[in-house]
């Protein structure tokens, strides 16, 4: 039984031997941590904007330019009431519960102007989840702010990390266990944790992550980076 | 498949991806099972891939090719359950099958059992195009695309696989044959 024929018949004929119906217990253990799984936002992201002509860049930025002044402006008109953090004392506000309130946030949570969806060109690859040159992106958990991930335009994903702030522009990630969903995560283990630094442009339109330490260091070259703001439409 | 089911899932609909659950895991778990070898392994792939598979569902691009999508998931699984796995068993050795192969019927379950240590000897990534080719069916090309590999890569796979059960299974009649020249 050792010339590739047979061997193939004799591997086909064993492969059918074995169950060929998944085990209830499976299936509904699976089915309940679906009941408490938030799905990830699909965010349709432009990969196309690497590959525009060059007059329609010069628009797209001439139409964000005009979008973020009048985003400015508008913030402006309403007296700093949108500025993140703590509030501080007010005579003139009137509490209002819950009208204008932000979701409770864990403290160390990343801030909730940081969340959503960010963007830059790989300039290496990952195996099995980028190439270098491809667009990546950069998620933050619009949800809590307590999680991080990497997405790729074919759907793939990897490198989740819990997020701890340490201080305002200090952030802790560490690499959660196999048995959460962490997608790729090339070198990174389990508990490895990497302490970053993080700012944001005055407009708002860049975030800038700069790896103090990590424990993996696929981690720092695929997050360290500055990345640009992906409009949420 | 039904695709109203997987495009209401898209949108978040969960009763809707129960069904679409039903539907697929048995198909799944064959899968798992016949990659791992191993009933507790096979489950958790099964668990952790459809959970996975809720999670991703809205970048599915293209909800016809839900099938192929989400066996990607699952064999992606079975990558981390084996090497979960090895942590656990990274010194404990496929011992040679005892006794040799007789002429009657018992020779067929010898054969078995010399394909299942083989088998287990070969990479996990191996394994896979194995068995997706050899059990499910598919030609090479759809296993490339399903597990976003090059067609060559899913052709060597398949090649070193057939080629490592043979080399292990002429290495163990030897064995077999040495071993009876000794007693």
């Amino acid at each position: 039984m050792t010339d590739d024929r047979s061997i193939e018949r004799a591997a086909r004929s064993w492969l059918e031997i074995g169950p060929t119906t998944a085990p209830d217990r499976a299936v509904d253990a699976a089915l309940l941590r679906i009941e408490s799984t938030p799905q990830e936002r699909d965010l349709r992201i432009p990969w196309r904007i690497t590959v525009m002509p060059m007059p329609a860049r010069v628009a797209a930025a001439a139409l964000i330019g005009v979008l973020l002044v009048g985003g400015a402006m508008f913030a402006f008109s309403w007296g700093g009431r949108s500025s993140v953090g703590a509030p501080g004392p007010s005579s003139s506000t009137v509490s209002t519960p819950s009208s204008e309130a932000s979701p409770a946030i864990a403290s160390d949570a990343l801030p909730s102007d940081i969340w959503g969806n960010w963007v830059a060109q790989a300039d290496h690859s990952i195996a099995g989840l980028y190439a270098a040159k491809e667009s990546i992106q950069l998620t933050i958990d619009a949800t809590d702010g307590k999680h991080l991930w990497i997405e790729t335009r074919n759907g793939g994903a990897g490198f989740r990390s819990a997020v701890h702030q340490l201080s305002p522009g200090e952030v802790k990630l560490v690499t959660p266990s196999p048995s959460y969903d962490q997608g790729v995560t090339a070198s990174c283990t389990e508990g490895q944790v990497g302490n970053y630094r993080w700012s944001r442009s005055a407009d708002g339109t860049s975030l800038t992550l700069t790896a103090i330490d990590d424990q993996c260091a696929d981690r720092i070259v695929t997050l360290a980076r500055t990345w640009t703001l992906l409009p949420t439409n | 498949m039904d695709r109203d089911l997987v495009e209401r899932a898209r949108r978040g609909d969960r009763e809707a991806f129960a069904v679409l659950v039903h539907q697929v895991s048995d198909s799944l778990y064959a899968v798992a099972h016949r990659i791992l070898r191993d009933s507790g392994l096979a489950e958790d792939a099964l668990q952790n891939a459809l959970v996975l598979a809720w999670r991703r569902i809205p970048h599915l691009r293209e909800p016809d090719r839900f099938e192929a999508w989400i066996h990607r998931i699952l064999v992606h699984a079975c990558y981390d359950e084996s090497q979960r796995a090895r942590q656990w068993t990274a010194n404990v050795r496929v011992l040679p099958f005892d006794g040799p192969s007789t002429p009657d019927g018992t020779a067929v379950i010898a054969d078995r059992d010399e394909l299942e240590r083989a088998f287990r000897r070969l990479p996990i990534d191996q394994r896979a195009v194995f068995v997706l080719h050899h059990y499910v069916g598919l030609p090479l090309v759809e296993i490339a695309e399903m597990l976003e590999i090059p067609a060559g890569t899913a052709r060597s796979r398949l090649h070193y696989a057939t080629r490592g059960l043979q080399d292990a299974l002429s290495a163990d009649a030897e064995l077999a044959v040495s071993g009876g020249r000794l007693a």
